[in-house]
């Protein structure tokens, strides 16, 4: 039982010592909610890219689904995270599955795939932007409410802190039992050949909607908790497309083979901006050239990620007693 | 976890030392008597070149006040600004508040150019009960929700209609009369405030919206909008664009042989860029919060002393908002003769501008109402011969506006 | 909505189609032979609109003229990316494929901040504003120009592709790449100059279209989405299926924006796509083949 959720537990443990660190200073606490929320969601989007081959583009629609239900739920109903959070995930997962019949009844894969799921949350952006009630461009602010524990509203950071250690638990605990039972096979075999799969009486369409709407929801939470823990929403932060691209390039970096590579991804890469930022100031465009060449060059070069790398270190000794299964680098060529 | 700690705090140390000259300009004082103040600028991403000249405005007013004695009342400290890249982006921008909040300490912070990026990080600071200066974003809810902590020297949304109306009721009086409007605005942050606004004043001051163009930032042809406005009947336009698209649609306005009397808004509009586009846009008018040819003392050594730090180079109605903001900041400081954030905050909310280096912008006083506003004016100017020069009101014109044809 | 707004409606919809085709034909024959999408396509346009304004600022060129000085440069930039980047990249996954012409259109944006800073630059010459009057309703000079040239060139290639050596070889490529290699043809040479000629395309559309529009290092990705959809819709390796997928996105862009709010009649091309690929994935012209 322990070995089979180690892949959840260390990272978790990771997570609740970064959060001690974080009590201790609030900047640190800053870039552990950023790494922790945009990490863990980019953990939920892998379980669709990295173990089943369906490379979403267009994330950020339940991710924006997510924040905007919370905002807009505030700010028209009075409604707090209670009833928002649940909302939220239920209209995450309604949307992936329309999305997902949609798309898979007529077998669309890979780039095609990718490419829709990015048109579907280009247009979400773009109606959000012009819709009134919920605040055009400008976006919503979620104002502050004297009944400030019912909005979680909180002075200092760390109780979203805490809220996030918890999400990332969840995400972690629950993918990883996905991942380690029958439908983490399935998964895994639809990515390696659906036509394979198929013929061998996988039921393809059915598990391709559980994970896409599983993705979904936890995505969706992400969002829901993003909108508290800012109080701000707006269509670029929270529909765009670079947050979907984020997701992208946590997960290359990190390892799209593993269930916590991308949540290494992001464990590097955020900090590592925020640095960069402050000692190298502003206008130097340098240093972002370097990273995106580096990126590239990882992308070509090291297909498993720096977690794929890590983690077969790690495996070295016990790769004859386990399976290879969840070792195994990252997707290999999937058409 | 101790051991940790001290690991990574040796790290930033080492970083630190290293990048040192980098960030904090070389002077001989210890660096706890300078007065902080984070600068929130985007110098990548779509507004780039916006805020690399905030930058030089901010800049200039800090060098000023640090080559006239720095802060008297504080024996002379220096002002010290912690630049940051906002990346035009609004999460960057919350984060980056934060950082220079409570990693940084500054006392006080300023920028961070469009509303959507100025609007994540006012909101940590009046968290945090900091002072943020807003240079630029016109986003109305900015001073209107109560947030203690921050202040603004630019022009609220609403009330450039109110300046615009005043105009025209100006042209009237000397016989230029434009009755009917028409809009075409950008549908992104600031065209959709700037169209509320437009929509709910014009109208009421007798001059009627006959229609309402909306377009979206980098579209490539305005063929159809072109003909819509010319077919409308309006001899009056008020566009709200950015530079880029300005030229195109001035283009196409002119390759329908369309002139009607054009008002741009703001910085985005009395532009470089929009120059260059030639005959187009010459006999535009543009409603800005401040031009270089403004007969004021102190806006002329702005100007002059801007064209001594980047030769060849004018700054634009922006600009002298960020000089300002920066000044202003400065100047509070030294009248609560402390670098504390409330003490900052308090004087803000007192002090009185008329003369001196930082009366720069058209109004008469700078000061800063309950909601931290100032009661900052417009002034229109027009391009004349590739240049933009000030035409209205007459107290602070260059000129009187030239006609719209010939 | 008048009469004289419809037509001029469709009209700029038809001339932006024509020029969006000129842009999307490159990604169209890239994904038709190498079955790879590049992220980075509107960056390369980016650069060969800089080529444009550098030679009109500093040469003094047309940018009709500029266009052979351009293109060229843009093949060859083609051709070197191929080798450098895009053959290994093929051996990759798809998702990391996607990295890395991700990462390279991040890369070409930063470059050009670097080296052009980010102010908009202009072409301003006598065609700026003049315009060709058909009734009523109207096309802008440099819009005419652009669309004309891309109208020519789409027919110039359809030529290639059906009586020429090279042609045959693509499409024999497009259709079954282990066919082709088992018939002895050389696939790497193929794909090398599908890549070029896939820029080359961007280096004719570059100079044309600074001179409508501006140029600055983000102005690519206003064209990226939009040539990935118009790809799709007509089908992605079709050019029959380019021209037509660019003349339906330009006309429904075109009168949804002057019929709705501007943000609402941008999502109309993505409507368009996801209707396509609900309704006809192959795209409306399908290239037929697979591999």
């Amino acid at each position: 039982m322990l070995r089979r959720f180690l892949p959840a537990l260390v990272p978790t443990m990771l997570a609740i010592a970064g959060f001690g660190v974080g009590l201790a200073d609030p900047y640190f606490m800053e870039i552990f909610i950023m790494v922790g929320l945009i990490g863990t969601v980019a953990v939920a989007w892998n379980l669709m890219a990295g173990f089943t081959g369906l490379v979403s583009l267009g994330h950020s629609l339940f991710f924006g689904i997510g924040a905007y239900t919370v905002a807009y739920g505030q700010v028209g109903f009075g409604l707090g995270p209670l009833a928002t959070w649940p909302i939220a995930m239920l209209m995450a997962a309604a949307s992936a599955l329309c999305i997902g019949l949609l798309c898979f009844r007529y077998g669309l894969r890979g780039y095609f795939f990718s490419i829709a799921t990015l048109a579907f949350s280009e247009v979400a952006f773009l109606l959000v932007s012009a819709t009134l009630w919920l605040g055009r461009s400008d976006g919503m602010m979620l104002p502050s409410s004297p009944d400030a524990l019912r909005y979680l509203q909180f002075d200092h950071k760390w109780p979203y802190g805490l809220i996030i250690v918890a999400f990332l638990a969840l995400t972690l605990f629950l993918s990883q039992a996905f991942l380690t039972a029958r439908p983490g096979y399935y998964w895994r075999a639809l990515r390696d050949n659906e036509g394979a799969a198929e013929a061998l009486g996988v039921p393809a369409m059915r598990y391709k909607l559980l994970v896409f709407a599983l993705s979904a929801v936890l995505t969706a939470l992400g969002g829901a908790i993003f909108a508290n823990t800012f109080a701000f929403v707006d269509p670029r932060s929270t529909l765009g497309v670079e947050l979907s691209i984020q997701l992208l390039v946590f997960g290359i970096i990190g390892g799209l083979g593993l269930l916590w590579g991308p949540l290494l991804g992001a464990a590097l890469l955020i900090p590592a901006g925020e640095l960069l930022r402050t000692y190298l100031g502003s206008g130097f465009h340098g240093i972002n050239i370097v990273a995106y060449a580096l990126l590239m060059m990882l992308a070509l070069l090291l297909p498993q990620g720096l977690g794929g790398v890590l983690g077969a270190r790690l495996a070295r000794p016990s790769a004859e007693k386990r399976a290879t299964a969840d070792q195994a680098p990252a997707v290999e060529a999937a058409s | 976890m101790t051991k940790f700690r001290i690991d990574r705090r040796q790290t930033l140390l080492m970083g630190a030392a290293i990048a040192m000259p980098a960030i904090v300009p070389s002077r001989g004082r210890a660096a706890t008597e300078a007065l902080k103040i984070g600068v929130l600028v985007p110098t990548t991403g779509v507004h780039a070149s916006d805020g690399i000249r905030m930058l030089k405005a901010h800049q200039l007013a800090a060098k000023m006040i640090n080559e006239s004695g720095g802060l008297k009342s504080l024996g002379g400290a220096k002002v010290e600004l912690l630049v940051t890249d906002i990346q035009s982006k609004p999460e960057v921008s919350r984060a980056e508040a934060e950082r220079l909040i409570s990693r940084e300490r500054v006392s006080a912070l300023t920028g961070a150019w469009a509303s959507a990026t100025t609007i994540p990080a006012a909101q940590i600071a009046d968290r945090n009960r900091t002072p943020f200066m807003i240079t630029s974003a016109v986003n109305d809810a900015l001073t209107e929700q109560g947030m203690k902590y921050v202040f603004r020297t630019a022009v609220k949304a609403k009330w450039f209609g109110g300046y615009i109306a005043d105009f025209l009721d100006y042209q009237k009086s000397k016989g230029i009369s434009v009755g009917k409007i028409a809009l075409a605005t950008e549908d992104g942050p600031a065209g959709q405030a700037v169209r509320s606004n437009y929509t709910s004043v014009m109208p009421g001051r007798g001059y009627p919206i006959l229609t309402d163009e909306t377009f979206r930032t980098g579209t490539p042809d305005f063929s159809t909008i072109a003909t819509k406005l010319r077919t409308s009947g309006a001899d009056g336009l008020l566009t709200c664009a950015y530079a880029e698209d300005s030229t195109v649609l001035l283009r196409a306005l002119a390759a329908q042989g369309f002139r009607p009397l054009y008002v741009g808004f703001g910085g985005a509009h009395v532009n470089q860029t929009v120059l260059a586009a030639g005959k187009p846009s010459d006999r535009t008018f543009g409603v800005v919060e401040w031009s270089p040819d403004l007969n004021k003392p102190a806006s002329q050594a702005f100007v002059k002393a801007f064209a001594e730090a980047h030769p060849g180079e004018t700054p634009l109605s922006n600009q002298a908002q960020a000089f300002v903001a920066t000044y202003a900041l400065a100047l509070a400081a030294d009248a609560a003769k402390s670098t504390d954030r409330n003490a900052i905050r308090e004087a803000l909310t007192t002090l009185k501008i008329t003369d001196g280096p930082a009366a720069v912008l058209p109004a008469p006083v700078l000061s800063f109402d309950e909601q931290g506003q100032s009661p900052a004016t417009c002034v229109i100017v027009q391009a004349i011969e590739g240049k933009f020069v000030t035409v209205w009101p007459e107290a602070v014109a260059a000129r009187p506006p030239a006609p719209v044809q010939g | 909505m008048s009469t004289t707004i419809f037509l001029q409606a469709l009209l700029s919809g038809l001339t932006n189609g024509a020029i969006y085709a000129l842009v999307a034909v490159g990604l169209t024959l890239v994904f038709g032979v190498m079955r790879i999408v590049n992220f980075a396509h509107g960056e390369f346009l980016m650069l060969a609109m800089y080529g444009g304004y550098l030679a009109f600022t500093f040469l003094g060129l047309d940018p009709i003229l500029a266009v052979f000085l351009v293109a060229p440069v843009l093949m060859l930039m083609g051709y070197l990316l191929f080798d450098g980047l895009i053959r290994p990249a093929l051996k990759v996954p798809e998702i990391n494929q996607m990295a890395v012409t991700l990462g390279l259109s991040l890369l070409l944006q930063y470059l050009a901040l670097v080296a052009f800073k980010a102010d908009n630059l202009l072409v301003t010459q006598e065609r700026s504003t003049a315009s060709i009057w058909l009734g009523p309703v109207l096309i802008q000079m440099p819009q005419a120009i652009a669309a004309l040239a891309s109208i020519i060139l789409l027919g110039l290639f359809y030529l290639v592709l059906r009586k020429t050596d090279l042609g045959l070889i693509m499409r024999v490529v497009s259709q079954s790449r282990d066919g082709a290699a088992l018939s002895g043809i050389d696939i790497s040479g193929t794909y090398r100059w599908a890549m070029a000629i896939g820029l080359g395309t961007l280096g004719i559309a570059g100079p044309l279209m600074v001179s409508a529009l501006y140029v600055n290092p983000h102005v690519g990705q206003l064209f990226t989405l939009k040539a990935f959809v118009i790809v799709i819709v007509g089908g992605m390796g079709s050019f029959g299926g380019v021209l037509i997928g660019a003349l339906l996105v330009g006309i429904a862009e075109s009168i949804a924006a002057s019929w709705l709010t501007a943000s609402v009649a941008a999502a109309v091309p993505f409507a368009l796509l996801i209707l396509v690929m609900l309704l006809r994935p192959e795209g409306l012209v399908p290239a037929g083949g697979s591999r």
